[in-house]
């Protein structure tokens, strides 16, 4: 989605794709402004121009959103997202997002949302490339990514790799340790302790998860999740990567199900403009979309033989792709980013005479 | 003193462009370090007829213009015992916001981990009552807490 907005004083080019997007920044770098000139545009203001388009075409003012601090809402607040395909700006302070079910609300809402704030919210499915910041150049403001222009971008293998730690217990954590099982390599547990209490692997826990690897002694960890939604917790991630050197490696996917597809057979890459205002993220589009394919659920009961095992032999009567002639096999997977990761592993055989030379 | 808590209590200044509104005098232009909020944060200097933007003095606005953070901090140096919402400051106003709280109490609450200059950070846990015995220990703190605040405030989608 592209936003181009003039008035007589600033000038912004602004360039979105995906369901959210977050604009951060320190004071006086103009979010706010942004606001208030859509807010004279959507009152028809003479001076001020603005054209806001999608892959659909020009999107009509009236179905322009913008939700500023003095916005006070009376009654039921959940009626105004009752809209299809439109854009919705919310600045930080505005009072809906302080309504305690904002997040089932705006996960369930299928419109667009760009929202001015300090920080990523945790508590939506945020990709890490749709973080921004305003920055001026030449008399004209535009948003660039604070991390990276996409994901991919942020896959770093640095050295040997002895761990593995996943965002999630479940598939990729079950798939990776069948793809590497001839490696030497340890994996991160479904279930950790922290601070004394149990947690399951997800994106909000994985910084924690990390730092007490990382703690325990743990070198040559490589770091796995779905960037797709990890946008709140990335800066954390870094902070920890801070002083590690290369003892930390990064594969950031979409998310599993995204790498999945864009193996042989399928060979698929979805994109945020594929997931559109549709689905929350590319992961949930890719999710939808590979159990479509084949008989997949996120849960660890739920993988197909083939996502587990090298039997070829599937035994799930797949509707489509994953027929005798284009059956998945779990080697498919040995592309890209797990390909780079592979040279960075040492056989079992070859760690342990790695092990033994240590001991002299 | 600057207190530290987490979350947005009731009684804070949260919607601080309309309290900027009902706070502001013209004498606030006559305080030498509200003139240095103006350079340093929303980088624009006081002219005859406004506020000028300093790399373009033909774009021309007024005090209520102004961002978020600079009402935030002006309100901090003009008023007396100030809670305020602390997502309201971006990091580049932490140093001013330091300057001001060893002239008097500022309690700030947040819901983001705000970022201070670590040689310059001095600060007491509301959540600890006792002072920060560094900055690591507030970033630790502002870890779990917002977090935490964010957990038990809201509801998780389905």
């Amino acid at each position: 989605m592209h936003v181009s907005i003039t008035t007589s004083q600033i000038k912004y080019e602004l360039e979105f794709s995906g369901k959210f997007n977050f604009i951060l920044g320190n004071s006086g770098t103009k979010k706010t402004l942004l606001l208030t000139s859509l807010l004279k545009w959507k009152r028809k203001i003479r001076r001020v121009q603005c054209k806001i388009e999608d892959a659909t075409g020009t999107i009509d003012r009236n179905c322009v959103h913008v939700l500023t601090n003095s916005v006070l809402i009376e009654g039921d607040y959940h009626n105004i997202f009752n809209t299809v395909g439109d854009v919705y700006f919310i600045d930080e302070n505005c009072s809906v997002l302080h309504e305690r079910d904002i997040a089932r609300v705006l996960v369930e809402s299928k419109n667009y949302f760009i929202i001015i704030s300090r920080s990523v919210a945790g508590w939506l499915p945020v990709s890490v490339d749709s973080v921004f910041q305003l920055n001026s150049r030449r008399g004209t403001l535009y948003n660039e990514p604070i991390y990276c222009n996409k994901n991919s971008d942020l896959t770093q293998i640095k050295s040997i790799i002895n761990h593995i730690s996943t965002e999630d217990s479940a598939s990729s954590l079950l798939v990776l340790k069948h793809l590497f099982s001839n490696y030497h390599l340890t994996f991160g547990k479904t279930r950790e302790i922290i601070n004394g209490k149990q947690v399951s692997r997800d994106n909000s826990q994985l910084c924690d998860i990390v730092k007490q690897e990382l703690n325990s002694g743990i070198t040559g960890l490589l770091v796995v999740f779905d960037a797709a939604a990890f946008g709140a917790f990335y800066d954390n991630l870094l902070a920890i990567m801070h002083n590690q050197g290369d003892n930390i490696s990064i594969l950031a996917w979409e998310s599993f199900e995204w790498f999945v597809l864009g193996a042989k057979p399928w060979c698929i890459n979805l994109t945020k403009e594929d997931a559109g205002y549709n689905y929350n993220s590319v992961e949930q589009m890719s999710s939808e979309k590979l159990a479509s394919l084949i008989n997949y659920g996120k849960g660890r009961l739920s993988l197909p033989e083939c996502l587990l095992s090298l039997n070829h032999r599937c035994s799930y009567q797949c509707t489509l792709g994953c027929n005798s002639s284009t059956q998945f096999k779990l080697e498919n997977l040995l592309y890209g980013p797990l390909a780079q990761i592979a040279k960075h592993l040492l056989p079992a055989e070859e760690n342990k005479l790695v092990k033994k030379i240590d001991l002299f | 003193m600057l207190y530290i808590g987490y979350g947005h209590p009731e009684d804070i200044y949260f919607y601080v462009d309309m309290e900027f509104d009902e706070e502001y005098n013209s004498s606030w232009l006559q305080n030498e370090l509200n003139i240095r909020i103006l350079e340093e944060i929303d980088n624009c200097y006081l002219g005859s007829d406004g506020l000028h933007d300093k790399d373009n003095p033909e774009i021309v606005f007024s005090i209520k213009e102004i961002s978020t953070g600079a009402k935030s901090l002006m309100i901090c140096n003009m008023c007396e015992n100030v809670k305020i919402w602390g997502s309201n400051f971006g990091d580049n106003c932490t140093d001013i916001l330091q300057e001001i709280a060893k002239t008097k109490d500022i309690y700030i609450y947040l819901q983001h981990i705000l970022k201070f200059n670590e040689e310059l950070f001095n600060a007491f846990s509301l959540t600890l009552n006792r002072e920060f015995m560094n900055y690591d220990e507030y970033l630790q703190e502002a870890a779990v807490e917002v977090i935490h605040y964010a957990c038990e405030y809201y509801d998780k989608p389905d």
